[in-house]
């Protein structure tokens, strides 16, 4: 086993794709080492695909896509500048709060971050302010996504444990807005002396709210359909969806053929590669059932007398470092199934764990060799993401103390789905 | 090699590649438009269950039994783009040549691996195929229509693999990007 464990790590930092190394490695483990039955993993590949909850996942990525090339991004941003923008470091704080607004339509970070980067990083730079701190508050300000509903990384941990989608969505709403608040003032902090445009007056407020109506509705549409019991994920999504295809092509008259056959498009592709990872990463979860590898792990937390405050620090440190390698789908199919029995075994809220690891994981978006978030912002106002990386420290120190929140106040992660 | 051994492969790499630009857009059309359905399905759901006061099963089981038609066909595509998620580390260290010889090494694991993958895929299929499992859905369909979506899956993406395997080699592999979102 362990021949075939190194070899999967050397494929992986060989930066062979995940899905092939999980799929080979795992299943060489369990058809050779454990025996099992190649049909078995077939099997159980397909399960886990096919999951209802999962499918939200693509309906949600469309809903991103078809906002993204619709016109809404641009009316999200102008009505932040227009509320916000003469406050210090008003183009900044604009930025944050149209990334919370559109991680409310959208499931995807990098959709958000392609969204409202391409509209608003151009005017900062213009404006004076620093490209690295551009970059990396865009992308660190797109974490907001994982946590406000609807997020991918809450339908994947649904799936894994079982906890319903709808308490795992309501659970990263108040973490969300204390990230969101940790963020805007940092960068009110940071960006105090930066120049900034005059009060809006009332009438281009009231303009600005106007064209943005439409899409701030469509929150509500989503999460109202959810929790008033009328509709399932993906269909709170397929409407969502759709009410995206309408507002694009009939109210904003942004969205024509060729955006929508690249909405299509963007949303195979990113289909694919999360369903590779979690069709080849379940093989990793059988290994784990037949060599009673989590059984084995909580004996020797309980054994030395772990506390849940020892095990989230443990826990913790352990996403802090995958995520700077890895992203949040491998992750979590690689270590929900080791870390979620223990969370149980320690009586540690659900909830409150999957606020806090998403975060960390988060956290990976930002930090190198491997950040994606990072990456993706820089290609936006194409500059290369190593002269963004001095930027990096005030955002991770950010991430920290939203951890060191969570970890003290896990109510923030409990209360509301407690409500339903 | 002589000039024109080089000048026979490249021509065979570039008739090689315009059949897979070819295939490539097949197979994205058809994804596309499943994609479609996917998202389409379960608002109908809704409408049809707000109108008549009854929802029907099969709106809601059909979408996810078409993401597998989805992703299988769809990985060769993104192996063609480099648009998976790996753990990129090492070629951001590595410049020019090494870095080719990392992609070569990368590529042909993946056409070795796909390969792999496509066979167990084709032995695992027609067991269930004899088996003649259906699904448990309102709609009854054999299982194995499902499960054939990856040893087909997974030979594209082998042959894909494979093509960009000889274009990096040759070292005339087109850069693309992926719309990963």
């Amino acid at each position: 086993m362990i021949v075939y464990v190194l070899l999967s790590l050397g494929a992986m930092l060989l930066s062979v794709p995940l899905f092939i190394v999980f799929g080979i490695g795992s299943a060489a483990i369990a058809l050779d080492v454990l025996g099992l039955p190649a049909h078995s993993l077939m099997q159980v590949s397909f399960d886990a695909m096919t999951k209802q909850v999962l499918v939200a996942i693509p309906i949600f990525i469309f809903a991103g896509a078809v906002m993204l090339h619709g016109g809404a991004a641009r009316r999200l941003v102008d009505f932040g500048m227009a509320m916000v923008g003469h406050l210090p470091g008003g183009m900044a704080v604009a930025l944050i709060l149209a990334i919370g607004v559109f991680s409310a339509i959208s499931g995807s970070i990098l959709a958000s971050i392609v969204a409202i980067g391409t509209v608003m990083m151009p005017p900062m730079i213009r404006s004076g302010y620093p490209k690295p701190f551009v970059i990396v508050l865009t992308a660190a300000a797109a974490l907001i996504d994982a946590l406000i509903p609807p997020s991918n990384t809450a339908i994947i941990f649904s799936a894994i444990t079982h906890v319903p989608v709808s308490r795992t969505f309501a659970a990263g709403v108040l973490p969300g807005i204390v990230l969101m608040f940790l963020l805007l003032a940092y960068a009110m902090f940071m960006c105090r002396h930066m120049p900034r445009p005059e009060k809006a007056s009332t009438g281009v407020r009231a303009r600005a709210l106007l064209a943005a109506l439409p899409s701030l509705i469509m929150p509500v549409l989503i999460l109202g359909g959810l929790y008033r019991g009328f509709m399932t994920p993906a269909e709170s999504a397929s409407v969502a969806s759709v009410y995206a295809l309408g507002l694009g092509w009939f109210v904003y008259r942004e969205l024509d053929w060729k955006g929508l056959v690249a909405s299509l498009r963007a949303t195979a592709q990113t289909t694919t590669a999360i369903f590779a990872i979690i069709a080849m990463a379940v093989y990793f979860s059988i290994i784990l059932t037949y060599t009673k590898t989590p059984q084995a792990i909580i004996e020797f937390f309980v054994q030395y007398g772990i506390t849940p405050l020892g095990f989230m620090l443990i826990a913790g440190l352990v996403f802090l470092l995958l995520g700077t390698f890895l992203e949040a789908v491998p992750i979590y199919y690689l270590t929900i199934p080791i870390f979620y029995p223990l969370c149980m075994a320690l009586k540690i809220d659900p909830l409150q764990f999957y606020v806090y690891t998403v975060g960390l994981i988060g956290m990976g978006l930002l930090t190198p060799p491997v950040c994606v978030g990072i990456y993706t912002a820089a290609a936006i106002i194409r500059e290369p993401p190593n002269r963004a990386f001095r930027a990096i420290p005030g955002f991770l120190a950010i991430g920290l103390v939203y951890a060191a929140i969570i970890l003290m106040f896990p109510w923030l992660a409990t209360w509301l789905p407690g409500l339903m | 090699m002589s000039a024109d051994t080089r000048s026979d492969g490249g021509s065979f790499y570039e008739a090689y590649r315009r059949f897979n630009d070819i295939l490539e857009r097949i197979i994205v059309t058809v994804a596309c438009l499943v994609v479609a359905v996917i998202v389409l399905l379960p608002f109908v759901g809704v409408v049809v269950r707000w109108i008549t006061g009854e929802g029907y099963s099969f709106l809601a089981e059909t979408a996810p039994q078409l993401v597998p038609w989805v992703v299988f066909p769809m990985i060769g595509v993104l192996l063609r783009c480099d648009g998976h998620i790996t753990v990129d580390m090492l070629p951001h260290f590595l410049k020019g040549r090494s870095q080719t010889i990392l992609r070569i090494v990368v590529l042909a694991v993946c056409v070795l691996a796909c390969a792999a993958m496509a066979w167990f895929g084709v032995r695992t299929t027609a067991f269930f195929q004899k088996l003649g499992q259906l699904s448990t859905t309102e709609i009854e369909f054999p299982l194995w229509y499902l499960y054939a979506s990856y040893p087909i899956g997974l030979l594209l993406a082998a042959n894909f693999c494979l093509e960009s395997l000889i274009g990096e080699s040759l070292g005339r592999r087109p850069r693309r990007q992926s719309e990963v979102l």
